[in-house]
C-alpha cells in the first residue's frame, strides 16, 4: 500500500466521518438532555433534504438554505416536543421508543403519499479539489467544515450562555436544575428544537451527496446510533470524534479487507470500546 | 324489541358494507400485485404499480377480460417477511388466484414459494435471480430474463466492442466486478464470472459491497488499484448514483466502460449532468429498434409511453416497462386463452404459450420451459441487451440486431470530459 493511498484513505475517512458526525450531533443532543432516544431522527433529516431540494429550485445556495431551514426546523422541533415528546417524557423507555418510531413511520409515509418515491436529487458533478495527489470531494468537504463549525458554535452556546448552562444543568441532574429555578419544560423544548435544527442542517448538507427519497432516513439511522453510543450519549464533541473514528476505520478496513466487511470491523471496535468504556469515549450518561 | 331492532340494523349495515364488495368481486377479474409500496424499494414499486394500472386501463377500455374489468389488488412487500405475509393475505383474505410482482429477487423468492404452495399462479415480471425458476415450482412463471442470461451480451460486448476499441486482445482485458450481496447481485456476478472464464477473459477482482452503505470510497480505491478496463456493476440505482459520484471524486477511470445490471435506467434523474453519459446497462430489451417488433407490440409501447407521460409527467422508467410488458403478455395472450382465473387452467395456458420473436414489446418471444426442466417456468426465448446513456438518454447499443445507436467506446477520462465542457 503506497503512501499516496494511505493519505487518500485517511482523507476519505475524515470526510465521511464528518458526515457521520453531523448526522449524529442532533441525536446525541436530544438524548443528553431529554434522555429520549429519537428514533425518528433519520426522518427529520429526510424532511430537511426535501426542504433543501425545494429551496434549491429557487436558489442554489446551501448557506441560504441552512439559514432558512435552521429556524424552521427549530420551531418544528419545539412543536413536536410540546405535543408528542413532553407528554411521554417520564414514561417507561419502551413507550418512548415506540412513540418516536411511530413519529418516524408517520413522516416516512406522509412523504411517500405527498411526494411519491421518486428520488429528488441535487447531485452535481463538481470537479474535485486536488491537493497534490489527494482528491477531495467538495460536497463532503463542505459537510465536514460545516459540521466542525456547527459543533464549535453549539459548544460555545452550551458553555458561554445562560441557556447552555441551563441545558447542561438539566442534562446532569434535572431535579437539581429545577430546584435552581431552571424551567425544565422550556429547556426540553429548546434542546429538542436545537437537535432537530441540527437534523435540518444535516439534510441541507447531504442533498448534494445522496438523493432524497422518503426512505432515505433509514440509511442514516443505524450509523447515527453507532456513532452516538461510541462517542458517548449526550456528548456533542463525542459525536464528531465518534464519526471520525468510524469513518477512518471504515475507509481503511474497506480497502484492506473487503468493502462488504467494513461494518463488521467498526462494530467490533464499537463493542470493544463499550466493553472497556460503557459510557462511550466522552460519555456523560 | 329495541335490542332486536338494533341488532337487525347492525346486521343490515354489515350486509350493505360487504355485499357490494362481494358483488364487485364477482364482476371483476382480480389480479394481485405484490411490489414494495413502502420501504427502500418504494420507488420501483410505485413505478411498477403505475405501469400495471396503465395496462389494466388499456385492457378495460378494450372490453376487459372475458367481458369483465380487471381489478388490481395491491400488496406491500416491504421486506421478505412482509412479502410472505402479504402474499398469504392476498391468497387467503382476498382470494386472489394470480399474483404478479415483485421488483426485488429477495422478495420474489419467498412470495412465489407461498403462492406455489397454495397452488396460486405467480407471474414474475421484473426479478432476475436464477433461483426464482430454478426450484421446479409448477405455478411460478417468469417471462423476463434471468441473471445468467444477462452475462451473454456483456461478454459479447467485451470481446467485440471493448477489446477492439482499446486495441487489446479480449484475453488481455482486465475486467472488474462489483456486486450487491443480495440474490440478484450474486447470481448476476456468478453467471458473468462463469461465462467470462469460459471465454478466457481475465477477471481481476470480484468485490461484494453492502448496498446500504453511505460511502463507497474504499470500493472505488480497491477497483482503481486493479487498473480495470471494464467494470460490471451489479447493484441498484441509488447505490449506482452514489458510487459514480465517488468514482468522479477519486478520478476512477474505466476506459472500456461501466455496465449496470438493469438498475441504471433512471440515473439521469439523480445525476444532473452529462457525467451520466457512457454508463451501460444490461437489461431486458425495452428501447430496441421498433422495426423488430410486431404491429401490436409497437402500438402497445407507444401507448404506454404517451399515457405514462400524460399521467405522471415523466418518461416511463425501465422497471415500469418491464411490469407493463409482462402484464400485457398475461392480459392479451395467456388469460384470454385460459378463459378463467382457475390456476390449473391458467397454468396449462401458460405452458402452451408460444409467442414468436417480436411478439412482445421487448422483442423476445415467450415459451416456457416445461416441468422437469431445471429452469421450469422460465421463458426460454428471452435475450438481454446493453443500453447506454448517450446525451443523457438511454439507447440500445448491443447486440447489433436490435441496436438503436452505436456504442460510445472507449470512455474518455474524467479529465478529458472536463476539458471538453
Amino acid at each position: 500500500m503506497s503512501f499516496q493511498t494511505i493519505i487518500q484513505l485517511l482523507v476519505n475517512g475524515i470526510l465521511i466521518g464528518g458526515v457521520y458526525g453531523i448526522l449524529s450531533v442532533g441525536l446525541t443532543m436530544i438524548f443528553g438532555v431529554l434522555r429520549v432516544v429519537n428514533f425518528a431522527h433519520g426522518e427529520f433529516i429526510m424532511l430537511a433534504m426535501y426542504a433543501a431540494y425545494w429551496l434549491s429550485l429557487l436558489h442554489s445556495s446551501d448557506i441560504l438554505a441552512i439559514l432558512l431551514v435552521t429556524p424552521v426546523f427549530f420551531l418544528f422541533g419545539i412543536l413536536i416536543e410540546k405535543y408528542i415528546i413532553h407528554p411521554i417524557i417520564d414514561n417507561p423507555e419502551l413507550s418512548q421508543v415506540f412513540t418516536t418510531m411511530g413519529v418516524g413511520i408517520v413522516m416516512q409515509n406522509a412523504a411517500l403519499i405527498l411526494w411519491r418515491a421518486d428520488p429528488r436529487s441535487k447531485i452535481l458533478f463538481e470537479e474535485p479539489m486536488r491537493l497534490g495527489f489527494v482528491m477531495i470531494s467538495f460536497p463532503r468537504l463542505r459537510a465536514f467544515l460545516i459540521a466542525a463549525m456547527v459543533v464549535t458554535i453549539l459548544s460555545l452556546i452550551l458553555t458561554r450562555t445562560y441557556l447552555g448552562k441551563a441545558i447542561r444543568a438539566s442534562a446532569q441532574n434535572r431535579n437539581a436544575a429545577a430546584m435552581m429555578g431552571v424551567n425544565l419544560s422550556n429547556i426540553y423544548a429548546a434542546a429538542f428544537g436545537m437537535g432537530i435544527s441540527m437534523a435540518g442542517i444535516c439534510g441541507v448538507l447531504l442533498l448534494p451527496i445522496y438523493p432524497a427519497t422518503p426512505m432515505v432516513g433509514l440509511q442514516f439511522v443505524l450509523i447515527c446510533f453507532v456513532v452516538v453510543v461510541l462517542g458517548g450519549l449526550g456528548s456533542i464533541s463525542g459525536a464528531l470524534v465518534g464519526g471520525l473514528i468510524i469513518g477512518i476505520i471504515e475507509s481503511f478496513s474497506g480497502f484492506l479487507l473487503d468493502p462488504a466487511l467494513k461494518s463488521v470491523v467498526y462494530f467490533i471496535v464499537f463493542i470493544l470500546v463499550l466493553l472497556f468504556r460503557p459510557k462511550g469515549l466522552f460519555g456523560m450518561v | 324489541m329495541r335490542k332486536i331492532s338494533m341488532w337487525v340494523i347492525c346486521l343490515l349495515i354489515t350486509i350493505a358494507m360487504i355485499a357490494p364488495n362481494k358483488l364487485l368481486m364477482a364482476q371483476t377479474v382480480r389480479i394481485g400485485a405484490l411490489f414494495p409500496i413502502s420501504g427502500p424499494g418504494a420507488m420501483y414499486g410505485q413505478w411498477s404499480n403505475n405501469a400495471l394500472e396503465i395496462a389494466r386501463d388499456m385492457i378495460n377500455e378494450r372490453g376487459g377480460l372475458w367481458g369483465k374489468k380487471i381489478e388490481i389488488v395491491k400488496g406491500d412487500a416491504v421486506d421478505p417477511k412482509a412479502a410472505i405475509s402479504e402474499a398469504t393475505r392476498l391468497i387467503t383474505n382476498e382470494k386472489i388466484q394470480l399474483i404478479t410482482g415483485t421488483n426485488r429477487s429477495p422478495l420474489s423468492v419467498p412470495a412465489s414459494e407461498v403462492a406455489n404452495r397454495n397452488k396460486v399462479i405467480y407471474w414474475e415480471g421484473s426479478c432476475e435471480a436464477d433461483r426464482i425458476t430454478g426450484r421446479n415450482l409448477d405455478y411460478v412463471f417468469r417471462p423476463f430474463v434471468r441473471s445468467s442470461t444477462k452475462a451473454i451480451p456483456i461478454v459479447d460486448y467485451c470481446e467485440k466492442v471493448v477489446a477492439p476499441a482499446l486495441k487489446k486482445d479480449p484475453k488481455d482485458l482486465r475486467i472488474a466486478i462489483a456486486f450487491d450481496q443480495g440474490d440478484a447481485g450474486v447470481d448476476s456476478s456468478n453467471a458473468f464470472i462463469d461465462l467470462a472464464k469460459k471465454h478466457g477473459l481475465k477477471i481481476v477482482i470480484a468485490l461484494p459491497h453492502d448496498g446500504s452503505s453511505l460511502d463507497f470510497s474504499s470500493d472505488v480505491m480497491r477497483l482503481k488499484a486493479t487498473r480495470a478496463d471494464f467494470l460490471y456493476f451489479a447493484t441498484y440505482l441509488d447505490t449506482t448514483a452514489v458510487f459514480w459520484r465517488q468514482a468522479r471524486d477519486l478520478d476512477f477511470n474505466i476506459p472500456g466502460g461501466c455496465c449496470g445490471t438493469g438498475a441504471v435506467d433512471g440515473l439521469h434523474n439523480i445525476l444532473k449532468g452529462p457525467e451520466v453519459d457512457y454508463w451501460l446497462d444490461c437489461e431486458g430489451p425495452s428501447i430496441i429498434g421498433t422495426s423488430f417488433l410486431s404491429e401490436k407490440s409497437r402500438s402497445n409501447i407507444s401507448e404506454l409511453r404517451s399515457r405514462y407521460r400524460a399521467k405522471y409527467k415523466d418518461e416511463v422508467p425501465y422497471i415500469a416497462i418491464l411490469t407493463f410488458g409482462h402484464a400485457m403478455i398475461l392480459f392479451e395472450d395467456v388469460l384470454p386463452r385460459a378463459g378463467s382465473l382457475d390456476p390449473e387452467v391458467v397454468r396449462k395456458a401458460a405452458m402452451a404459450t408460444d409467442i414468436p420473436e417480436g411478439g412482445t414489446i421487448f422483442g423476445y418471444g415467450v415459451k416456457f420451459y416445461p416441468p422437469g426442466h431445471p429452469q421450469q417456468g422460465q421463458n426460454e426465448r428471452v435475450f438481454a441487451v446493453l443500453t447506454q446513456y448517450q446525451n443523457r438518454k438511454m439507447v440500445t447499443v448491443w447486440p447489433q440486431k436490435v441496436q438503436v445507436s452505436k456504442a460510445w467506446c472507449p470512455v474518455p477520462s474524467w479529465a478529458e470530459r472536463a476539458a471538453k465542457k
